[in-house]
């Protein structure tokens, strides 16, 4: 199982294609740190721009009219690229769309199984089981609470519990009658929050690398923070205060307050 | 609207589904009082998400897609995985007072969405205990339903307790706690809740270790109960 490594990868050139990211390590921790390493480089040419929104995800089969809305002219202009890409699987059911998805994701997500203790025989099969249901749950997409990739991480966080787990997750139920205070994001709303929202993936490589660790096997390794501390070796309340200053940071730039 | 919240680590835990099922259906009740820590599960799913962007990629696991209308995966495990739709809940007295997940939860495990169904067992004085799940280290989700004034014998926790008022308020050392309100008391923190005059009160509770009664009574009592 790898250590959580983050590397940035080239993200979309010129004309918008998703290159398959070429995985170069920049450079290995030295083997006596026991903990494993985050490596992280810039790469000039990343630019990823994330779309601010209000992604819970909620019941699934949620029958909110809002949901099959096309998104605002504005709004698509800003979004990513993935986020275009999967606008266009739910709209037109364009298989072409899909298939660059997949290239994107795939490896991904046999990487964030992976880390989160999936073997790989099962991380593979799973991932595609969360491909097939981004194709086949599209027309549920809406940009104006997630962008591609939040969305596509609650799917693989999902059926990794469903599946690895055997549970059911605990979702929160729109229609709950006991729910307090609605989800509702407005458009113009996000649109404003969209021109605050800048490069969530610059400040994650920004993180100093005490702080990137901490989140990394928190995220992407699943462990607890009382699992992290034991890892690296640190006391616990070292790792709930890296953990609060990176997320504080991340927020902040997602807020842009 | 909720006024105690639980800490970052929790909702950052539900978020990337980095603790229990018991855990994960306490969280998923407050959250469903309270807007703001929902908020913050977004937020924390976005930078899942980014995180998802620059994750480190084996090459090796590139590959072309296959055709998506037909998902490769044939594992047993995934089909017999639970589908995404939620059965309907048959309506009951819980439906007052118990959030969705937690009522689906109930009713999956014991059957029933009737209050008065479930296994309460005696307590303490005005205090009655309906275990929901007890794990093999003596941790439970547990509903706890107490008279107006009852007093809980003061304790201790072997573990973190995590509670959430469903009914009624309470009061402790640290504050007064309402419905949606959720209390993280930790290990080292000892306790005596007080039930507010006006109506009972309800709250759900999951623990990873059994409570610590202080003092001959407590202990005593602890005895008596088993818990």
């Amino acid at each position: 199982m790898k250590n959580g490594l983050i590397v940035i990868s080239p993200g979309p050139n010129e004309r918008g294609q998703l290159a398959l990211p070429v995985t170069t390590r920049a450079r290995y921790c030295d083997q006596k740190n026991s903990s494993g390493c985050i490596s992280r480089r810039r790469s000039p040419v990343f630019r990823v721009r994330v779309k601010k929104g209000a992604g819970v995800q909620t019941a699934p089969g949620s029958t909110d009219p809002a949901l099959t809305q096309r998104p605002g002219k504005a709004l698509h202009r800003r979004s990513d690229i993935r986020t275009k890409l999967l606008l266009r699987v739910k709209s037109t059911r364009c298989e072409q769309a899909f298939n660059r998805l997949y290239e994107y994701y795939s490896p991904r997500l046999c990487a964030y199984l992976r880390q989160k203790g999936a073997p790989d025989r099962i991380s593979q099969e799973v991932m595609q089981d969360v491909m097939a249901r981004v194709w086949e749950k599209a027309a549920q997409f809406d940009p104006r609470y997630a962008n591609a990739s939040t969305w596509v991480f609650t799917i693989a966080r999902n059926r990794f519990v469903d599946i690895l787990r055997k549970e059911q997750r605990s979702f929160i139920d729109p229609d709950d009658p006991l729910l307090v205070g609605g989800d509702c994001v407005t458009a113009d709303e996000n649109l404003a929050k969209a021109d605050n929202r800048r490069e969530l993936s610059e400040a994650i490589h920004s993180l100093p690398e005490p702080q990137a660790e901490v989140l990394s096997l928190v995220y992407l390794n699943g462990l607890k923070q009382r699992e992290a501390a034991e890892k690296l070796d640190i006391p616990l309340n070292t790792v709930k205060s890296r953990l609060r200053l990176a997320l504080e940071k991340l927020r902040t730039v997602m807020e842009n307050n | 609207m909720a006024r105690y919240h639980p800490t970052e680590d929790w909702l950052v835990g539900y978020a990337n589904d980095a603790i229990d099922q018991p855990t994960a259906v306490l969280i998923a009740t407050h959250l469903t009082f309270c807007p703001e820590c929902r908020k913050a599960v977004r937020d924390f799913e976005e930078i899942g998400g980014a995180l998802l962007d620059v994750i480190d990629v084996d090459p090796a696991d590139a590959q072309k897609s296959s055709n998506p209308k037909e998902p490769a995966a044939t594992s047993h495990d995934i089909m017999m995985a639970a589908d995404d739709a939620p059965a309907d809940l048959p309506r009951g007295t819980m439906d007052e007072i118990a959030p969705r997940p937690l009522l689906r939860y109930v009713f999956n495990r014991l059957g029933t969405t009737d209050l008065n169904a479930l296994p309460w067992k005696f307590y303490g004085p005005g205090v009655q205990r309906a275990v929901l799940l007890k794990t093999a280290d003596g941790g439970a989700l547990k509903l706890l339903r107490a008279r107006p004034g009852a007093v809980f014998p003061h304790h201790g926790h072997g573990s973190e307790e995590l509670t959430v008022v469903l009914k009624g308020a309470y009061r402790d050392e640290t504050g007064r706690y309402d419905v949606g309100d959720m209390q993280c008391i930790s290990e080292t923190m000892q306790h005596q809740p007080i039930i507010e005059n006006g109506g009972e009160c309800i709250a759900l509770a999951v623990s990873e270790k059994p409570t610590i009664p202080t003092g001959f009574v407590a202990r005593l009592f602890q005895r008596v109960t088993g818990v």
